[in-house]
């Protein structure tokens, strides 16, 4: 490729062009911050100079259309210095002056988006694409967050709850949406294992020992037929992780009982001791698109127990430990 | 399909959380394609879509669609470092996703920002997008895109610069981040401190956490303040895992430097406490999502725990992520992610290579733990 340009370019954006000299200059100069609502909060440097954030809540999924955006970015020149996206799929306005900080909050309340989702409360969720762009989900996860957050809804504009919750969706067992990791994850999941077209496996001329180094447990067996290699599946060994699927997807199918499992207890930070998974509380629910009302409600009972329960600053995962998982299990019949 | 059919998605727009769905309408989104998906229970995206761009080596990719829906042609683009996004970007993004592709965009869980298209429009929006210092890449069994916290820009916790580490890093390895070369993906991320806002420890295969090897510091003017605001000493005391605040009886308060274990338990309750002068990072590997390989998800292993940071110099830190990515693509299996090679391999080991390669300095040499 010769041009002008070349591509790839190799070029890595850089962050401080987005900065502007006020806030650049402060680095490593803060000293504290306050939650002054749900949503909003203030950085203090050592200098006097206030930051004042405001956390907004973007749909599930992190899909905004070019007018959002530019909405964005006409609060940030109206009321703030910069803006960032958070690793959460949310955005932060970052800098407003405390004067203009009621006029925005209205703004942003007039175009249907909300404010919220900072220290004890619901934060944003996070989810992967689901429906919407992905050939492997199992369920859409963005349609159930945004549901279950309707419910939740009032979650993410009070402080009350025992600590912060963190509820995400992943829509197969790749987990990009990070459910795994979460307080309360909602993860896709196959009940039954793969089905292998022997007919198609031979025809493809796929390489079936290849095939089956990609199986993680060695569940794939060698099945010689007449016309040639296909596998066989050892259900009992089979942990439904789509590896072979995804090497193979003109002979291999996912079986067609799948649904959602909720985990609970995941946490990402080292703060209070290390970062751990989240622990599976419900293995199987059904997740009909728009019927989630099963799903809902369990999330809903865990929660109302949590808050119920919990002493001040204990995240889901350690109050489950606290109280004992088969406890709370015998709870759930 | 006519709009008023659309009952699910039509169902999806109302309701009081922000809907995708409502900014999907607003833009060029096949959204009929997600009914169909909604009302069949599966999606309408098949496999086989791989086959990437000619020209491009990564950073694009094709979804496949079942008919009569037309294939799409997606783009990931690289972020700023630390999510900063300001106006400017904003408005270019918007420009060009009305322009070139489908009039919204995607802030994907790992990092990127994707864009859909259709094929033909991959290559004059990547050069828009070079003419405006923002570039592809973050596909395939290839390093993906670096990111990192806020960090100190606007946090009181940040130990290290997180940003300027992920955009040093991000511009030592940009190749490998467009030119997918390794034996699998490759997630990368930096946190400016233990709270790991950009999930080092669980999401990311390979990453660097700030840390601090002094005790933390304690302003004692701002301790005062802090008592007299209706700060509870005893409270401060209480909290720390290892009981390692002392109260001295002239209100005044010692860290026990030999039993801190430098969580910033404290650091987050008392603004008087701010983390050490020592500062470095600790070098985390391994942690994956997915319910893949033979280890399934896992959080990562701390590799070496204090790898010393001054005055911005990541030239070290840069070379052991480099050794470490060439080592991991000499001996690892195909389609192994760095944490289930760990695993097999032996972080013992990884560590005596990364030393016989001179890369990595003996314990105690430079500083290095």
């Amino acid at each position: 490729m010769t041009n002008a340009l070349g591509i790839p370019a190799g070029i890595m954006p850089d962050y401080r062009r987005e900065i502007p000299g006020p806030l650049l200059e402060r680095t490593g100069k803060w000293v504290e911050h306050r939650h002054m609502q749900p949503g909003v909060f203030r950085h203090l440097a050592d200098d006097g100079f206030e930051c004042i954030s405001v956390r907004l809540l973007l749909p599930p999924g992190g899909f905004l259309s070019s007018n959002t955006l530019r909405l964005l970015a006409r609060w940030i020149r109206e009321y703030a210095l910069t803006g960032r996206r958070t690793s959460r799929q949310g955005f932060e306005l970052v800098g407003v002056p405390p004067s203009r900080l009621a006029e925005l909050l209205d703004e942003v309340a007039a175009h249907g988006l909300a404010v919220g989702g900072t220290a004890n409360s619901l934060h944003q969720p996070k989810c992967c694409n689901g429906f919407i762009h992905c050939q492997n989900a199992v369920i859409d996860a963005p349609s159930i967050l945004k549901m279950v957050m309707d419910r939740l809804f009032d979650g993410v504009q009070h402080h009350n709850y025992p600590a912060g919750l963190k509820i995400s969706a992943a829509g197969c067992p790749n987990q990009c949406g990070g459910g795994i990791e979460a307080d309360i994850g909602i993860l896709g999941v196959f009940l039954d294992g793969p089905r292998v077209s022997d007919e198609r496996l031979i025809r493809s001329g796929i390489n079936v020992e290849y095939l089956r180094s990609h199986c993680p447990v060695g569940a794939l067996h060698r099945r010689e037929l007449p016309d040639g290699v296909s596998v066989q599946v050892d259900l009992d060994l089979c942990v439904r992780c789509t590896s072979c699927l995804l090497t193979a997807p003109e002979a291999i199918e996912m079986g067609v009982i799948r649904g959602a499992a909720i985990a609970v207890g995941g946490r990402g930070g080292g703060i209070k001791g290390t970062p751990r998974l989240a622990r599976v509380l419900h293995h199987y629910i059904p997740a009909i698109p728009l019927n989630y009302d099963d799903l809902i409600g369990k999330i809903e009972f865990l929660v109302d127990r949590w808050c119920a329960r919990a002493v001040p600053g204990e995240r889901i995962g350690d109050f489950l430990d606290r109280i004992g998982w088969d406890y709370f299990r015998q709870e759930l019949e | 399909m006519e709009g008023s059919q659309r009952v699910m998605v039509r169902c999806l727009a109302q309701g009081r959380y922000p809907s995708h769905v409502t900014q999907l309408l607003d833009s060029a989104y096949p959204l009929d394609a997600y009914e169909m998906g909604l009302q069949a229970n599966g999606s309408l995206f098949c496999h086989g879509g791989e086959g990437s761009i000619a020209e491009l080596p990564g950073g694009a990719g094709i979804r496949a669609m079942r008919k009569p829906f037309k294939d799409k042609a997606f783009v990931r683009i690289l972020s700023p470092c630390g999510g900063w996004l300001g106006s400017e970007t904003l408005e270019l993004l918007a420009d060009l996703a009305d322009r070139y592709a489908e009039a919204h965009i995607h802030l994907a869980t790992g990092g990127a920002m994707e864009m859909y298209l259709e094929k033909e429009q991959v290559i004059p929006l990547v050069r828009e997008l070079n003419r405006h210092g923002l570039d592809v890449g973050s596909t395939g069994d290839g390093l993906r895109c670096i990111v990192s916290c806020c960090g100190p820009i606007r946090c009181e916790y940040g130990v290290v610069d997180a940003s300027a580490l992920a955009t040093y890093l991000g511009r030592r390895f940009i190749g490998e981040q467009q030119y997918p070369s390794l034996p699998h993906k490759c997630k990368t991320a930096v946190s400016g401190c233990r709270h790991d806002c950009s999930r080092v420890g669980t999401q990311k295969d390979h990453g660097f956490i700030g840390v601090f090897r002094d005790t933390p510091v304690v302003d004692r003017a701002r301790l005062q303040t802090w008592v007299e605001a209706g700060g509870s000493l005893a409270g401060l005391a209480g909290i720390c895992p290892a009981a390692a605040i002392r109260l001295l009886p002239d209100g005044d308060l010692l860290i026990c430097g030999q039993t801190c274990r430098r969580c910033m338990r404290c650091v987050g309750v008392c603004p008087a406490i701010r983390p050490g002068l020592d500062k470095g990072v600790a070098w985390v590997v391994g942690g994956k999502y997915g319910n893949r390989g033979p280890q399934g998800p896992m959080p990562g292993d701390v590799l070496i725990s204090f790898l010393p940071v001054k005055n911005n110099d990541f030239t070290l830190i840069g070379n052991l992520y480099g050794a470490f990515l060439e080592l991991w693509d000499t001996y690892a299996r195909e389609k192994e992610r760095i944490g289930d090679f760990v695993r097999r391999f032996g972080r013992e080991r990884v560590l005596q290579e990364l030393r016989v390669q001179g890369v990595l300095p003996e314990k105690g040499g430079d500083g290095v733990d």
